[in-house]
């Protein structure tokens, strides 16, 4: 095993500056490329569009990586606890029911999307939690149950819907990233600023998950508080999943290949992987969209969505890192 | 000086059946402490007390003259270090990472490492024996290194009071005596106290300072090996007969001959 | 309470039986006059407007009838139910989709015609009117609204001949939104109500994405969507500020199905059409 120099905060601030300064050249670059010439408009359009499509990877590879240190399983990722089933009923319901009276759809449906998802987030604690402490292992089944009863729930759903409504549903389970972003300022602002806090709190709690990983006895004797940090994580890393399903549907395999891919190459120090796994799924779900926006002419489609593009990709790329690893060991 | 005091405590899972029925407790500074007692007697609801895991139902735990339970998560730690039964790591740090997390106490928000932290991160390698694989993960040690590295990250925090579960209960002749003179060694050059839960009366007997015989939820003897080691006492607590046997030391040799009905 | 005499049960259910009838089964028609089925929206809103009503005896779930008017339904555009065809006994089946799917049907009423329309653009309209009026047998009514439609279209046509062309562009939704391209009726609309249109240069009816829209910057954008959408859209496409149609208001909601349907109301659109993009011209 190669030596890992220990982190120093010089080294920590280098990281940090050096990948934000990657994601901004990325997002620059992205804007630049598409089907169509670059106008201001145009620009406008793509500008807000690719920071978008940012803003949801760093959401659900930080997220994701938050979960595998939370229930020390690498193989967990941010729809575990439900949000993305959660979030799917709550859109179905809107786009079944009439509900286009009380408020118009661009308004009803992030909301319907974060209280499918929270309900059933806190569904989830709820069955896993005993006198306020969550263990693991349970949390990981409650999130299995209760995807099953959503994904029932949603075949219920599908009985009473239209065959119109069925296919623009599958349309968003696919995952895209929003177009419209750029005329809905509240909504943008409010995805903003839920995912950047998130990864802020995520980046000072690196250190405990570090910690966390010798086992919640020795953790606790550390120092570190076990229960008050499992609750705050499930609380931030649902809002901040949700806020991602909110803007784009359920946009996979981010949430589980980002952090898991980084932690092969970079190590499982949380404190810089909040950082890089963050930062590197914003750029990994920039270039898939722009991938989506200009591929889709070779497949007779106008684009290609996200989340198809990120399960092709993400796949394959992560069978074969995880191939070479394992050579690597024997 | 007292470092750890518990006095008349109490605690049980339900309010009918106490574990522990009023166990008192002291342990000095730069002592090791072995607690000794079968199976099933609290030895380890006893640790879980002390490590805040469980709330007593009657009675205090003090450290350094402070109610541990007024102390702040990160406060205790800078007192109290703990070392499992079984080392595990679930994520493939080093042995050297593995260590420096030992400072997380002593660290602010973000869980850097000053250079005074490096420092006493490799001392602490170097004083456990630990340092030539310190770039090795901890699930290719045997179980002897392992638990070295625990008492390493353990040191690493500084602490007035190590406590060590069952520490050497599945290591081989040679890491048990290892681990065992580790502790006591530290316990010396730091002036720290070490209260080991352990299993070998023997193991224990030969490298405490104090002993105390647990049984049936409370303190049944408590004083240097010499003095725990009577026949009576054993065979009152462990429900056996007993022979000791004078081997030339101060302390004899304690073999369980007949269990008793 | 004396218990009702049998008879009278009886009665009452031959009573609710005769009563249960959801739609008239046959429709008053001139006698020997060919029974036409339509399984097509734009065909059966043809054969109503040539004053054929009568002779139609079902049509599809998708089909819109004029007021007051009921017809037993027959299918979507899915199945359609074999035995709600026969049952209602048509001379004629009036299809714009694959012959081939009626097979079946053939078999079972060898006598059943089967004719297939195919209507892509504005020209095939007259033609579909002429042979809808000729296959009910009333060929000179057929001929008269044929006339009438060519001639309201090319006065259009020269109406708008040498006006200066605003870019225009059709999309449905917001979301994703489909255009109409070169070989739709809908170009042909734009282009005879004096507008360019800026997805002219794509086929058929093509998917959008919202960059192509930015791209293009239309001066007037027209949005057909679904009454329980008109909201969101419109308030999406007037909040995008960077395309020209939205800053200067030029953006038009329609709803109504016929705007996607080649039938003669679409001379009423392209007039429509042609107000929005020339106001101030006459």
């Amino acid at each position: 095993m190669a030596r890992r120099p220990p982190l120093t905060a010089t080294r920590l601030a280098l990281v940090f500056v050096g990948l934000v300064l990657l994601t901004v050249l990325v997002w620059a670059s992205c804007t630049m490329v598409g089907r169509y010439q670059l106008t201001p408009q145009v620009w406008h359009f793509r500008a807000v569009r690719v920071f978008a499509a940012g803003l949801i990877g760093l959401a659900l590879a930080s997220g994701g990586l938050a979960l595998q240190g939370l229930v020390r399983n690498p193989l967990a990722e941010p729809y575990i606890l439900g949000i993305s089933s959660g979030a799917g009923v709550g859109v179905l319901l809107g786009r079944s029911l009439p509900l286009d009276a009380l408020l118009p759809r661009w308004l009803t449906e992030p909301g319907l999307a974060v209280v499918g998802a929270l309900v059933t987030c806190f569904v989830v604690w709820g069955i896993a939690q005993r006198r306020g402490r969550l263990d693991p292992f349970v949390l990981l089944l409650a999130g299995v149950i209760v995807n099953v009863f959503n994904g029932a729930l949603i075949l219920v759903l599908f009985l009473f819907a239209s065959p119109e409504d069925i296919a623009s549903f599958i349309g968003w389970g696919m995952g895209q990233v929003p177009d419209w972003l750029i005329t809905q300022p509240g909504l943008a602002w409010t995805a903003t600023i839920c995912i950047a806090a998130g990864w802020l709190f995520l980046l000072m709690r690196g250190s405990a998950f570090n910690a966390l990983g010798m086992g919640d006895a020795v953790a606790s004797s550390l120092g570190v508080p076990v229960q008050r940090l499992r609750v705050e994580t499930f609380v931030v890393v649902s809002l901040m999943t949700a806020a991602a399903v909110a803007l784009a549907g359920p946009v996979g395999f981010v949430g589980l290949i980002v952090p898991h891919a980084c932690r092969l190459i970079f190590g499982p120090d949380h404190r810089v992987l909040v950082v890089v796994a963050g930062l590197l799924g914003a750029i990994f779900v920039m270039l898939a969209d722009t991938a989506c926006r200009t591929a889709g002419e070779w497949v007779g489609l106008a684009e290609i969505p996200v989340g198809v593009l990120t399960a092709l990709a993400g796949g394959p790329f992560f069978i074969v890192l995880l191939r070479r690893r394992t050579r690597g060991i024997e | 000086m007292t470092v750890l005091a518990v006095e008349g405590l109490h605690f049980g899972y339900t309010p009918e059946q106490l574990v522990l029925r009023g166990v008192d407790l002291e342990l000095p500074a730069g002592r090791l402490c072995t607690i000794l007692g079968p199976n099933g007697s609290g030895k380890t609801t006893l640790l879980r007390c002390l490590l805040g895991q469980h709330q007593p139902s009657a009675g205090t735990i003090t450290l350094a003259g402070r109610p541990i339970a007024s102390l702040a998560a990160k406060d205790r730690a800078r007192q109290l270090a703990y070392v499992p039964q079984l080392p595990s790591s679930a994520f493939d740090f080093t042995v050297r990472e593995l260590v420096s997390m030992g400072r997380y106490a002593h660290q602010g928000a973000l869980g850097l490492h000053s250079a005074a932290d490096l420092e006493l991160v490799e001392h602490a390698l170097e004083r456990t024996g630990t340092l030539r694989f310190a770039d090795r993960a901890l699930g290719e040690l045997s179980g002897g290194e392992a638990q070295c590295v625990m008492i390493a990250r353990a040191l690493a925090q500084q602490p007035s009071v190590m406590l060590l579960d069952e520490p050497t209960s599945h290591l081989d002749l040679r890491n048990q005596l290892l681990i065992y003179r580790l502790i006591r060694q530290l316990t010396r050059e730091h002036g720290m106290a070490a209260l080991v839960v352990g299993h070998d009366i023997n193991l224990a007997a030969r490298h405490s300072d104090q002993l105390a015989l647990f049984g049936e939820g409370r303190v049944a003897a408590r004083g240097t090996p010499a003095e725990v080691l009577q026949a009576p006492l054993l065979r009152e607590t462990y429900g056996v007969e007993v022979d000791l046997w004078d081997v030339g030391e101060p302390i004899p040799v304690v073999q369980a001959r007949e269990p008793l009905d | 309470m004396p218990r009702p005499p049998h008879i009278f049960l009886l009665a009452l259910l031959i009573a609710l039986f005769a009563g249960c009838d959801p739609a008239p089964s046959t429709a008053p028609e001139p006698p020997g006059a060919p029974r036409l089925a339509s399984l097509a929206p734009a065909l059966t809103q043809m054969t109503f407007a040539l004053g054929l009503g009568d002779q139609v005896v079902g049509v599809s779930r998708y089909c819109n009838l004029p007021d007051g008017e009921k017809r037993p339904v027959l299918g979507d555009a899915l199945t359609v139910s074999t035995e709600a065809v026969l049952a209602t006994e048509p001379d004629i089946l009036l299809i714009q989709s694959d012959p081939a799917k009626y097979a079946t049907l053939q078999q079972l009423d060898p006598s059943l015609r089967i004719e297939h329309f195919s209507i892509e653009t504005l020209a095939d309209i007259p033609a579909a009117l002429r042979r809808l009026g000729t296959l009910a047998g009333q060929p000179e009514r057929g001929e008269q609204h044929a006339a009438d439609l060519e001639t309201g279209l090319d006065a259009l046509r020269n109406q708008t001949q040498s006006l200066e062309r605003p870019k225009v562009l059709f999309v449905m939704g917001s979301e994703k939104p489909g255009s109409a391209g070169k070989g739709s009726f809908v170009h042909e609309l734009i282009e005879l109500a004096g507008g360019d249109n800026a997805a002219g240069d794509l086929e058929g009816w093509p998917t959008l994405s919202l960059e192509y829209v930015l791209a293009a910057q239309p001066d007037v954008l027209i949005c057909w969507t679904s009454t329980q959408n008109l909201d969101q859209d419109l308030e999406r496409w007037s909040s995008l500020a960077d395309l020209p149609a939205a800053q200067t208001g030029r953006i038009h909601m329609v709803t109504a199905s016929s705007w996607t349907l080649p039938t003669p109301i679409l001379l009423e659109h392209a007039q429509q059409l042609r107000a929005w993009f020339h106001p101030t011209d006459g």
